[in-house]
């Protein structure tokens, strides 16, 4: 009934030649921000000057690190909705600088830390799920930044101002900040820690019978995502000379949107920060785009979600035509 | 082939004479006393396993003898509850995976550890990067990887690819060259020639001599005792947990291994057979699902109780789930009473009166938090329903009857389903099934940690529905199960059926089935031309 013979040894396989695959998600992502720039372009000529962009950059700015800062917890297949949370504190702390020096900067960013570690720490060793973890800090951390600052106000140092709208050497310091973070993402993503977070967010399970130690991982990535989500709060205060308390709603959803138009996978393990710095510019010239067109505010919103949804589709379209798994 | 030790030391009777200069500490892996309980299933009851640097030692075991437990607790990946594992006369220590790795024990798990998302490069050198302050050093990285590949003749796995564009044998392979470039003191291998066609697994065990050559002791764990022929010097059996039978290959024939592996049971579990029907109720014709399954012939008649049989994860579960409409058939002819059946969903499969038994109760099989009543009426709620609203009397009514019928606690009819045992849940799950009179039943392990008695009334049920006419298929990974509680058992290796055995001619045995699912060997991709 059974064959018990040993099958010829077969001819020894060629080393498989195989092409690259298209990398479909930065073709997308650039391919959006190449037409929306040239629609913006086209409406308004006077953008083609580099200090004109650098105000563009600027109001893009915070939206810019807050998906940033999303896709380091996204990577690690997290999700962090306290991200505006921490952008309000962050605000507020600087703004409380009434006249201060620099050290209120540092402040606000160990507070983003203090409070990025607090998220990692819950979701990482006490292992809750980090949507229940940073829906319930969100709401915490807002009532923070309330408590400090029950409305807008305050005067952020002149340091912070200038680092949202200053230039340096002829260059917007906008763009400066972009181009540091994109440099810093390069870095990360070569680093051995890199490697930990991409092996942590594909399969924390394989990642640990590797001898990752997961729970670390996870934290670290939180922090950095306070890290950022303060940063954008302190450039968010230098560019309205203010400090508010309620800022920060309005960027957590965005955040994510980011991180998906920007192609990084929600199940984590895939994508970086500098799809989602196109993604979050994308937005950003929509906005820009729908202003300049003298439309209504809610044209703004609907677009961007538009656009979003649009993406997606297409994108599960070209999976499921090219029969790669969906992400 | 080398047999480094000769005497015939019985069961974990700690070191043999000593072979060569080593007179100093015991050049071997010693695991004594070995236990380790998953909540109350007490899975090792006292393993005892020596393996001496330098040879290569197979482990082998029946599905669930506790093999999988023991290597995940030398590689650090569980702690065990008792016993202790010493290499080289030092004992391992505490710490997960990381201390034993330090120590020198790789494994190349079954499951497969690469991180998709990485390179192969990248994967092979996970936690030992080349760097500069903390940034891996790209080409370097991609140098060393070459290196190894090409030092372990493996030079066919690119080492920039991404291992998501691996296919599951080259993962396989990629995973045997990761552990052995670690020049582990101990290699754990994990079936790792069960997905590989010939001229691979044969690399694998040449590697593995190889590296016993280099003073390495070699845990083979696999299923073909032809391999065990070829390249074990030693062998350990485990059965439920406990060693039963050490010794050279050569000290025991086939039957032997295979009586051990099963041990004497004494069953007085199983019902009598009534003879089934003539009536086919459900006929596949060269089936597929996906790449992996088929072609694949299947028959089950009306009252037969058709068993699927072979090692875990050979397309017994793509089967049942394919009937049951959780996946879709991709190829081939499938009739349910003659009528064809290719259900797109559950529901679809429902209404063919198929009724499936998931594997995993909890997850697929019940609302946990809802009562008896609601889950035992749950996949036949349209038959109780007057004037569009669910008749709830006639829902309780028909319920209690049924819970009667299965034996569930009277008393509990309106508990959670979660407070409920294993075995009792597991009753629900088969109430719901009766409730129905199903044309077939689909029992995926339905018997799996279910204490005897509940086993008892658990087989006494189906009985009595194959009694009345439903076609049983029955997958179990306990073969003293499929021996003596079914008509018929299919054999299945690599997502083919490899035989049939029936029960009315006598060929159905525990040997026979353990038989002709080992005797099977890997063979190569492709070699039968799909059916037109």
């Amino acid at each position: 009934m059974t064959d018990l013979q040993l099958p010829a040894a077969p001819a020894a396989r060629p080393r498989a030649r195989r092409r690259r695959p298209v990398p479909w998600d930065l073709v997308a992502a650039l391919a959006i921000f190449l037409v929306l720039a040239v629609v913006d372009l086209v409406l308004q000529p006077a953008l083609a000057d580099l200090g004109q962009i650098g105000l563009l950059l600027q109001t893009g700015l915070p939206l810019v690190l807050v998906a940033a800062a999303q896709t380091m917890v996204v990577l690690v297949r997290g999700l962090d909705l306290s991200v505006g949370g921490i952008l309000a504190v962050a605000t507020v702390v600087t703004a409380s600088a009434q006249g201060g020096g620099p050290g209120w900067i540092a402040l606000a960013l160990a507070v983003g830390i203090g409070l990025g570690l607090l998220n990692g720490l819950l979701v990482g060793p006490v292992g809750m799920q980090p949507f229940i973890v940073t829906l319930a800090t969100w709401t915490i951390f807002d009532g923070i930044a309330l408590k400090i600052m029950s409305t807008d106000g305050g005067t952020p140092p002149p340091a912070a101002v200038a680092l949202a709208t200053g230039e340096t050497a002829g260059i917007p310091n906008s763009v400066l900040v972009v181009v540091g973070l994109l440099v810093a993402w390069l870095l990360l993503r070569r680093s051995r820690f890199g490697h930990r977070m991409v092996a942590v967010g594909t399969d924390a399970e394989r990642a640990r019978l590797n001898g990752t130690p997961v729970r670390a991982v996870v934290v670290a990535a939180f922090v950095l995502s306070g890290l950022l989500a303060a940063f954008a709060g302190v450039l968010s205060s230098g560019l309205t000379a203010s400090g508010s308390p309620t800022i920060g709603d309005r960027y957590i959803l965005t955040s994510v949107a980011a991180v998906v138009i920007g192609g990084t996978s929600l199940l984590g393990g895939r994508g970086g920060i500098g799809l989602t710095v196109l993604a979050a510019l994308s937005l950003t010239l929509i906005n820009d785009i729908v202003a300049a067109m003298n439309a209504d505010v809610w044209v703004t919103t609907a677009a961007s979600s538009g656009l979003l949804l649009v993406l997606v589709l297409t994108r599960g379209l070209v999976a499921r035509l090219s029969g790669r798994r969906v992400t | 082939m080398t047999i480094i030790d000769g005497a015939g030391t019985g069961a974990g009777a700690g070191r043999g004479p000593a072979a060569g200069p080593a007179a100093g500490p015991a050049r071997e892996l010693v695991v004594t006393g070995l236990e380790k309980a998953y909540g109350r299933n007490q899975v090792l009851r006292g393993v005892d396993l020596t393996a001496r640097f330098g040879t290569v030692h197979a482990l082998l075991g029946e599905n669930g003898a506790g093999k999988s437990t023991l290597i995940k607790i030398l590689g650090g990946v569980t702690r065990q509850d008792a016993g202790t594992v010493s290499l080289g006369g030092r004992k391992l220590p505490p710490g997960g995976v990381t201390a034993a790795q330090r120590a020198g024990v790789r494994v190349v798990f079954q499951e497969l550890s690469s991180i998709a998302n990485l390179s192969v490069a990248e994967n092979l050198l996970y936690r030992a990067e080349p760097h500069r302050a903390g940034v891996v050093a790209g080409r370097r990285l991609q140098r060393r990887a070459a290196e190894l590949l090409a030092r372990f003749g493996m030079d066919r796995l690119d080492p920039g690819r991404r291992v998501a564009d691996l296919d599951l044998a080259e993962r396989q392979l990629l995973e045997v060259v990761k552990a052995l470039a670690a020049e582990p003191r101990v290699l754990v291998l994990d079936e790792a020639t069960s997905a590989l066609s010939s001229a691979d697994s044969s690399w694998v065990l040449d590697q593995g001599r190889q590296a016993a050559a280099r003073g390495c002791a070699v845990l083979l764990i696999t299923h073909r005792l032809g391999e065990v022929r070829d390249v074990a010097d030693r062998l350990t059996v485990l059965r439920s947990g406990t060693t039963v039978l050490v010794g050279r290959p050569d000290e025991f024939d086939d039957d032997t291994m295979i009586t051990e592996m099963l041990g004497r049971r004494v069953e007085r579990l199983f019902p009598p057979r009534t003879p089934p029907g003539e009536d086919v109720v459900v006929a596949v014709r060269g089936g597929r699902v996906g790449e992996r399954l088929g072609p694949l012939d299947l028959e089950v008649r009306a009252g037969e109780i058709a068993g699927l049989g072979g090692l875990q994860g050979q397309g017994q579960r793509e089967v049942l789930r394919a009937l049951a409409g959780a996946t879709r058939w991709t190829g081939g002819e499938v009739t349910v009473r003659g009528r064809e059946h290719h259900p797109a969903t559950p529901a679809e499969a429902i209404r063919a009166g198929i009724t499936y038994v998931p594997e995993d109760r909890q997850r697929e099989g019940l609302l946990l938090t809802r009562s008896v009543l609601v889950n035992s009426s749950l996949s036949s709620l349209f038959s109780l329903v007057r004037r569009g609203l669910l008749d709830r009397r006639r829902e309780a009514q028909r319920s209690r009857a049924v819970a009667g019928d299965t034996g569930l606690p009277e008393g509990r009819l309106h508990a959670p389903v979660s407070m409920l045992s294993g075995g009792n849940q597991q009753k629900v799950v088969l109430a719901r099934a009766l409730y129905r009179e199903p044309t077939v039943l689909l029992l995926h392990d339905c018997t799996r940690g279910v204490d005897v008695g509940t086993k008892a009334d658990i087989f006494a049920l189906v009985a009595g529905l194959a009694a009345k006419g439903t076609g049983v298929v029955f997958y179990s990974s306990d073969l003293s199960e499929l021996a003596h509680f079914c008509d018929r058992v299919y054999v299945m290796a690599e997502g083919r059926v490899r035989g049939r055995l029936d029960a009315a001619g006598g060929e159905l045995s525990e040997e026979s089935i353990l038989r002709l699912a080992l005797t099977h060997r890997a063979d190569d991709t492709g070699e039968e031309a799909p059916a037109p």
